[in-house]
């Protein structure tokens, strides 16, 4: 048992990755032989498996826990959070959940086959403090001077997905792993805006805005949030190297994640903006002729040249590359370095370092480290795990400790969960 | 059994941590800046254009045109409805009739038009209608021919044919009615031999119907009659003698829109002409006596009469001639001027009147029949009464409150999002004299029910100079006027639909008079500083 321990925190390193999609854990991983907890001979794996992940690195924790709890944020919070931004800043939330089951081939655990079922969120955005300051403080505090949230957006989808995956050691010391989900895709929005560009005059006379923009929004006109408006295909690959070393074995790892497409039907739209807008009020001539004061004057129209189109697209998912090596010294201690680069996301490279202790007799492990990037600054990821029966696995962390201690102090947060079953 | 509580208690835990998590709706105040308004505008744009008159120096005139509606023409030269009978029956006795017997005589009558004093020859209609009402009490079919010979369409006489059935029953006739449009006809009222005056010349007949073979007796109880209504006459034109007679216009009075507006305040005038004039278009002599003129203030209840020669005195107004061109007559005019040497006009109007009052007599053919029965009249152009303000924009103001409602909907706005707030008027007046808003909520009976600017703040008048006794803009004064709204007004006004304005003017200068010229004008901006809160 004690030795089966070993992998634990190769993937508990990982699982601290708070960046990227966020799915940083591949959940069939607890079946994976040489990096993760089980290597003994078993007939199969069923696991349950749970996170949330949020995070930015201009906007604290203890704000984004506000804006999902909901409730009313006052003026002196918004301002000192706003004061902590980052000129360009970026914030992300993930969700995922399903169940997984694998199943060995020829009853070993050298190959193994597993079919799993997800439902996933992912939200990705960047933006400007001045956005930022726009959206939650208004444009008076921009009198005299230009706003400016060119270069801003965000992306959130959802979809559920089903995983088919195989992984075999391809020699004595190396191991690959191949999946490919089918993917039925539920909602999307998106915003992206090139240009954005919004100057307050001094006095308030007058509004001067520009913009260039994109927005794009998946049929929602009816239905559930289960309802299917797009269907895509990704795949997971991964390969390690495990080298025997004369006190412990190290493993050098890389792989790649969620690496596919969706293909939106032909009702999403898509709404092009590209105008600029002078705006001083209503003409008072005007209303002298025509004394009636009617608010809902000017429309968008006036403001606004838009196009709208409703069409087929299709969007990449937000997948990573990720490699990572791990120096297990002796049979309590490892140490795990690991680097992530984000694709199709505003997500920034991520890279981690973590110790990972192993208590044999309780057949539990612990693991801590220090974390940098993704959606957050500084990241202190904990993960405990645990075995009971030498079948039932159990592991719960966090994505950065600090954000639980202190989450205005601190940026990303997130926690996990994982229940595996073994036979 | 260990294993499985184990797995139970995972699942548990997962489920709870993916969906425990319920959330209330979030919110935040922004602080958001709005321009509302903006403008600039001269006198030109708060008097219509076509009431502004320019001088050679820049100054500029208000002139005002407004005219009497009391001179109708159809009073004077209306054609009356009229109900002509026409009726065929034995006396006594019986007789039998045949297919193709005559049941009246088959020659033209004369019919006199109940018009007098008025002696029409010759008259075009604009509009009309003949309503024929016909009844047949024989039992047999009758053709009824009814005919104005006198009247024309186009060179062909009006004739109205219709076949009647047989009356069903001895004591049950048939009924026929029949409508005809009069417009456009010519109509000569001077009878057959041309020697007549207000004389149509009709025909009626009866005919048993020559196909409706068979004797038949009849009494003096079948008879075939015609009724015919001669309804909404409508000249165009009309000639002869209109008579001689006295036709009073008012005592009346004509709203005059220019000072309706006016709630408070004293109004001074440097000087001011009104011109009344009188046009008669008609070919017909007129003596016109004004017996009185006067301005009646609603809101002070004051009431000024004209101080003139003109009023008590008659005046003799000649006919107007043909004209080979539009219009066609030309008219004969006459007109008097009042102003500050010849009449109290100018007071008159600084009690900034809503009603003009009237009260005349016009006196038509006071020489009797001099033309022959030639008068005439196209009624398109009969005789018009105007009067035209001439007033200088000369004046002194002190505190003119002006009052004024303006239906808003601002349903576009989510009212309960937006907090409070400051309203902030800058302005740049280039105008002679202060100005200040109030603006107040009203009901739907349009009483007053809150204020939104109850205590004006106020735009300063640009800097004075003086020049030939005249106080006149020399620049411009910015002004930067708040206007604070808390919730409560923020909400009231979001939720009304009716607003009362009370823009107040104060030149401050009494009793010296400002001038105002077609430069001066005022710049705007409204904007709006207000918290909105944001729910999501």
């Amino acid at each position: 048992m004690k030795k089966y321990l070993i992998g634990i925190f190769l993937s508990c390193s990982s699982a601290v990755m708070f960046a990227q999609n966020f799915t940083s854990e591949n959940h069939f991983m607890a079946s994976k032989p040489g990096y993760d907890t089980i290597t003994g001979k078993r007939k199969m794996v069923f696991a349950v498996h749970g996170n949330l992940l949020y995070g930015s690195d201009g906007v604290n924790t203890g704000f984004l826990n506000n804006l999902y709890r909901g409730g009313f944020l006052d003026s002196a919070y918004i301002e000192e959070t706003a004061n902590g931004l980052l000129g360009l800043n970026r914030a992300g939330a993930h969700y995922d959940a399903g169940v997984s089951f694998g199943i060995s081939l020829k009853d070993s655990s050298e190959s193994m086959i597993q079919f799993s079922l997800r439902r996933r969120f992912n939200l990705s955005a960047r933006f400007s403090d001045d956005a930022f300051r726009l959206g939650f403080q208004g444009n008076t505090q921009f009198k005299g001077e230009e706003a400016d949230f060119s270069r801003s957006g965000f992306r959130a989808v959802s979809w559920s997905q089903l995983q088919i995956g195989y992984y075999t050691r391809e020699t004595k010391n190396t191991y690959i792993h191949v999946a490919v989900s089918g993917i039925a895709a539920h909602t999307y929005n998106e915003a992206w805006v090139e240009y954005g560009k919004l100057f307050t005059d001094g006095s308030g006379t007058s509004l001067d805005a520009g913009a260039y923009a994109d927005f794009y929004s998946s049929d929602t006109s009816s239905g559930s949030s289960l309802r299917v408006n797009g269907v895509g295909l990704s795949v997971d690959v991964s390969w390690m190297k495990m080298r025997p070393l004369k006190n412990g074995t190290d493993y050098f790892k890389i792989e790649c994640q969620d690496f596919g497409f969706i293909n939106w039907n032909s009702k999403t739209l898509h709404r092009k903006i590209d105008t600029t807008v002078y705006y001083q009020g209503i003409d008072i001539s005007e209303m002298i002729l025509n004394p009636q004061i009617n608010a809902n004057l000017p429309s968008e129209n006036d403001f606004i040249k838009n196009d709208s189109s409703s069409k087929f697209i299709s969007t990449y998912l937000p997948a990573v590359f990720r490699a990572s090596y791990t120096r297990v010294i002796g049979n309590k201690h490892a140490i795990k370095l690991s680097g992530s680069m984000p694709f199709w996301s505003y997500a920034l490279p991520y890279g981690a370092i973590t110790y990972r202790y192993t208590f044999i007799k309780a057949e539990a492990m612990v693991s801590g480290g220090i974390a940098y990037g993704g959606y957050a600054k500084l990241q202190v990821p904990l993960k405990l795990y645990k075995i009971f029966n030498e079948k039932v696995i159990v592991e719960a962390g966090t994505m950065n400790v600090l954000s639980l201690v202190s989450p205005d102090q601190f940026t990303g947060n997130g926690l996990y969960f994982k229940l595996s079953y073994t036979l | 059994m260990n294993k499985y509580k184990s797995l139970l208690i995972g699942v548990l835990l997962t489920a709870i941590f993916v969906f425990s998590c319920k959330r209330e709706e979030l919110s935040w105040d922004l602080d958001l800046t709005v321009p509302v308004a903006y403008g600039s505008f001269g006198i030109d744009d708060l008097i219509t254009d076509s009431l502004i008159t320019e001088n050679a120096d820049g100054s500029l005139r208000i002139v005002y045109h407004t005219s009497v509606p009391g001179i109708d023409d159809d009073s004077l030269f209306g054609i009356p409805d009229t109900t002509l009978l026409y009726n065929y029956n034995l006396p006594f006795g019986t007789t039998t009739v045949y297919e193709g017997s005559y049941l009246t005589p088959t020659s033209p009558s004369q019919t006199a038009y109940g018009l007098s004093p008025i002696q029409l020859v010759f008259g075009t209609l604009e509009k009309g209608k003949m309503k024929v009402h016909l009844k047949n009490d024989i039992q047999k079919r009758v053709i009824v021919i009814y005919q104005i010979s006198s009247a024309e369409l186009n060179g062909n006489p009006l004739e109205v044919i219709d076949t009647l059935p047989p009356a069903p029953s001895p004591t049950v006739g048939s009924v026929t009615d029949l409508e005809v449009d009069l417009a456009g006809y010519e109509l000569n009222f001077t009878g057959i031999a041309g020697d007549r005056v207000n004389t149509l010349i009709t025909l009626f007949t009866a005919q048993i119907d020559p196909s409706d073979v068979g004797a038949q007796v009849i009494t003096p109880a079948d008879s075939v009659s015609a009724e015919i209504q001669l309804e909404g006459l409508r000249p165009s034109y009309i000639r002869g003698y209109f008579g001689s007679e006295l036709n009073p216009v008012g005592p009346d009075e004509t709203y005059i829109s220019f000072f309706s507006k006016v709630q408070s305040g004293s109004l001074g005038l440097d000087s001011l002409r009104m011109k009344f004039t009188v046009e008669n278009y008609a070919g017909v002599d007129l003596r016109f006596t004004v017996n009185n003129l006067w301005s009646r203030s609603q809101r002070t209840a004051q009431t000024l009469y004209l101080n003139h020669p003109i009023v008590g005195t008659s005046v003799n107004i000649n006919r107007a001639a043909y004209s080979n061109s539009y219009p066609p007559s030309i008219p004969q005019i006459n007109s008097w001027t009042f102003d500050n040497s010849n009449s109290n006009i100018v007071e008159m109007m600084e009690i900034m009147p809503e009603f003009l009052g009237y009260d005349f007599s016009i006196y038509t053919n006071p020489l009797g029949n001099v033309s022959g029965n030639n008068d005439f009249l196209y009624t398109q152009f009969g005789i018009n009464a105007t009067f035209d303000i001439d007033l200088p924009v000369n004046f002194y103001a002190d505190n003119i409150v002006l009052v004024d409602t303006v239906d808003v909907d601002f349903s576009g706005v989510e009212a309960d999002d937006v907090q409070n707030g400051v309203l902030t008027v800058y302005a740049s007046n280039g105008f002679p004299f202060d100005a200040g808003v109030q603006i107040y909520l009203l009901d739907a009976t349009n009483s007053i029910i809150d204020s939104v600017v109850a205590a004006p703040g106020t735009i300063y008048s640009a800097p004075l100079a003086i020049s030939g006794g005249y106080f006149f803009a020399n620049g411009s004064t910015n002004s930067i006027v708040k206007i604070p709204l808390n919730e409560t007004q923020t909400s009231s006004l979001l939720h009304s639909t009716r607003l009362l304005i009370r823009p107040r003017f104060h030149t401050g200068t009494a009793p010296d008079y400002v001038k105002i010229y077609s430069t001066n004008r005022i710049g705007i901006n409204i904007t709006a500083d207000f918290e909105y809160r944001v729910k999501n």
